[in-house]
């Protein structure tokens, strides 16, 4: 599941974020070794499952099934996914759990920076739209009010 | 199955027809295994507006019906009693009344003197020179000669020979005017013993009712006019007698339903033709309910039935409205059901007609239900008797005494529609139009089981108005 959750990552968002945060959550250069995108992968995931069953079950609004109100949707479950990926690496680097030993200056330094942090967001609420999508089209057909969205004027 | 046939005679016959129309269009049931009616008019006044108006509803209404498939797995009740139209424009065609004096009608220059001199004790020289081509204007004692001519029609056989076993027929008259009071127990005599029209065994058998309508408003007084109010208790005392001695005990009829209320308000004093337009009245509703008891009713042959319909504490002071809480049991069960479905439609189309039809309904996309289906023939006939259904009640409400069942105004909050009865709290995130159309959509995707767009649209409504009757109100 890490692998996959950190291919799909890298693959397409390395450029992005940076290497020096890619090599973080594979495991490469934290301290522990552990593979962080199956965390993040799943939150992320999660959550857009959760907002999706919102939309087509939960709130399942009369007037929303349309595009803009699957939009609306969307776009908020981008906005949490975003906060996710910021908070999830950020708070890493403000723990000092992304430092490496550096040999010639014998000391713990780190490479990654705030901006790779928002970068990551940024990445994570991207992959978010797509997950949105991918588990809307799945769960859609059986909501009673909101089942033609996006896909209705 | 079977057929009524329905004789509306005189102004008041098309207005009485004209609720009928409103209940079965809400899906009022017949029993007894009768699923369709047979209306026939008989007005001399042919352009009578209250007989236009009910004969362009009815035709409105078969447009309707004539689109629909009642098949097993098709649950909707609107419109499914059908409408069957024997003759032209549901009238029956009285000859030789058109641009015509009575005196003319019976010929009484070719009269001998003798014969002359009966008619002038007969009739005064008011109702000789009377025209008929806008009825009888009050006058009974010239129905009776000219209705005389309803067996020996063509109008006639053509009904007598779509007639079956199992049929059953219903009068509806008044007793205080000139052509319901003469054309009743003519007609009564005429489907009992009449012997020369095809089916005349079973006609002669058939089960038979009737409404008759005793004076329920007054006109204004118009010395030009030959309809005078004050001669109506005179008028009915007359032919009340004439019915007893000459109907009910003789047991032509197999149940008579009596209808009276104090006359309350006055209409303008039109003689006929296009100006005779008069607001749906209470009375009129409540003999279109005789209709429905005559065939919900085990009737026999045996015995005259006579009923009169009660309703609760009406006085003097409380009189000014009925409501559903007015009836008693038995017509609450009737009506309260069908009809508040019928207005939560017709609510729904007049205030969110763009919402409905949109593609945003999800029940739309789920039955198939496009814009340009929306933009048809039939969803615009469909609006149009909602739209006169929802002026019939407007005029219920609004003449006296008044019948106000329903809020026609109920803007974003269609559970105020019954006006006596408070909606009741559902556990739901949505509420008002929003339960609505969530109730729609429901239904839409989960109970209609209909083909044609015309049968998914009326059962998606039929199916989703009952479920929000039952949840809301179920009284």
């Amino acid at each position: 599941m890490g692998e996959f959750f950190g291919s799909i990552y890298t693959a397409l968002f390395e450029g992005l974020f940076g290497i020096n945060l890619a090599d973080y959550l594979w495991g490469v250069t934290s301290q522990d070794g552990a593979n962080l995108y199956i965390g993040i992968g799943l939150w992320m995931f999660g959550v857009s499952l959760l907002v999706a069953v919102l939309f087509y079950y939960i709130i399942n609004h009369p007037r929303l099934n349309t595009w803009w109100g699957w939009g609306i949707f969307m776009i908020i479950n981008a906005a949490v996914n975003f906060c996710l990926g910021i908070w999830w690496t950020l708070s890493d680097l403000w723990a000092g759990d992304m430092e490496v030993y550096d040999k010639e200056t014998r000391q713990m330094v780190t490479f990654v920076t705030e901006g790779d942090c928002l970068s990551f967001g940024i990445a994570n609420a991207i992959l978010s739209l797509f997950a949105f999508f991918i588990i809307s089209m799945a769960i859609k057909w059986k909501s009673t009010n909101v089942s033609q969205a996006p896909f209705n004027k | 199955m079977s057929k009524l046939y329905i004789f509306g005679i005189g102004g008041t016959g098309s207005r009485v027809l004209r609720s009928l129309t409103m209940m079965l269009s809400a899906g009022v049931r017949l029993k007894n295994g009768i699923d369709e009616i047979v209306p026939i008019i008989i007005d001399p006044d042919c352009q009578n507006g209250d007989l236009l108006r009910t004969v362009d509803l009815m035709n409105n209404y078969m447009h309707i019906s004539e689109n629909l498939t009642f098949s097993e797995e098709n649950k909707n009740t609107f419109f499914k009693t059908r409408i069957n139209r024997i003759l032209q424009n549901f009238t029956y065609t009285i000859k030789d009344t058109n641009d015509r004096k009575f005196k003319e009608f019976v010929n009484v220059p070719s009269m001998n003197r003798e014969t002359q001199a009966m008619m002038k004790m007969l009739f005064s020289e008011k109702n000789l020179e009377s025209s008929m081509d806008v009825g009888f204007k009050g006058n009974p004692n010239i129905g009776s000669v000219v209705l005389n001519q309803i067996a020996m029609s063509d109008d006639f056989t053509n009904i007598a020979n779509s007639f079956s076993q199992g049929d059953r027929i219903f009068i509806i008259s008044s007793i205080f005017g000139g052509t319901g009071a003469s054309g009743f127990p003519l007609l009564l005599k005429t489907l009992r013993t009449e012997q020369s029209i095809p089916n005349h065994s079973l006609i002669n058998n058939a089960l038979i009712g009737a409404v008759t309508i005793l004076p329920y408003f007054k006109v204004k007084q118009d010395n030009e006019s030959e309809i005078d109010s004050s001669t109506f208790i005179s008028k009915t005392k007359s032919a009340l007698a004439y019915y007893e001695n000459n109907i009910v005990k003789n047991e032509e009829i197999n149940a008579l339903y009596y209808l009276a209320d104090e006359p309350k308000k006055s209409y303008d004093n039109n003689e006929g033709k296009a100006a005779q337009r008069n607001d749906a009245h209470l009375v009129e509703f409540l003999a279109a309910t005789a209709i429905v008891d005559f065939c919900n009713s085990d009737v026999t042959t045996d015995e005259t039935r006579n009923n009169e319909l009660g309703i609760k504490d009406i006085n003097e002071e409380n009189s000014a409205t009925i409501t559903f809480s007015s009836f008693h049991d038995g017509l609450k069960d009737m009506l309260a059901e069908p009809l508040t479905q019928l207005t939560l439609t017709a609510n729904c189309f007049n205030d969110k007609f763009s919402y409905v039809s949109s593609s945003t309904l999800s029940g739309n996309g789920k039955l198939g239900l496009s814009t340009d289906f929306y933009r048809s023939s039939f969803v615009k006939n469909l609006q149009q008797h909602l739209y006169y259904y929802r002026d019939w009640l407007s005029e219920l409400k609004s003449n006296k005494r008044s019948l106000d069942l329903f809020n026609l105004e109920c803007g974003d909050k269609p559970f105020t529609v019954m006006t006596d009865i408070t909606e009741k709290r559902v556990m739901s995130l949505k509420s008002n139009y929003d339960l609505f159309y969530d109730e729609l959509s429901t239904v839409a995707k989960k109970k209609c089981q209909s083909r044609k767009a015309e049968d998914k649209l009326l059962e998606m409504y039929s199916l989703a108005t009952k479920e929000l009757y039952d949840k809301k109100f179920n009284i």
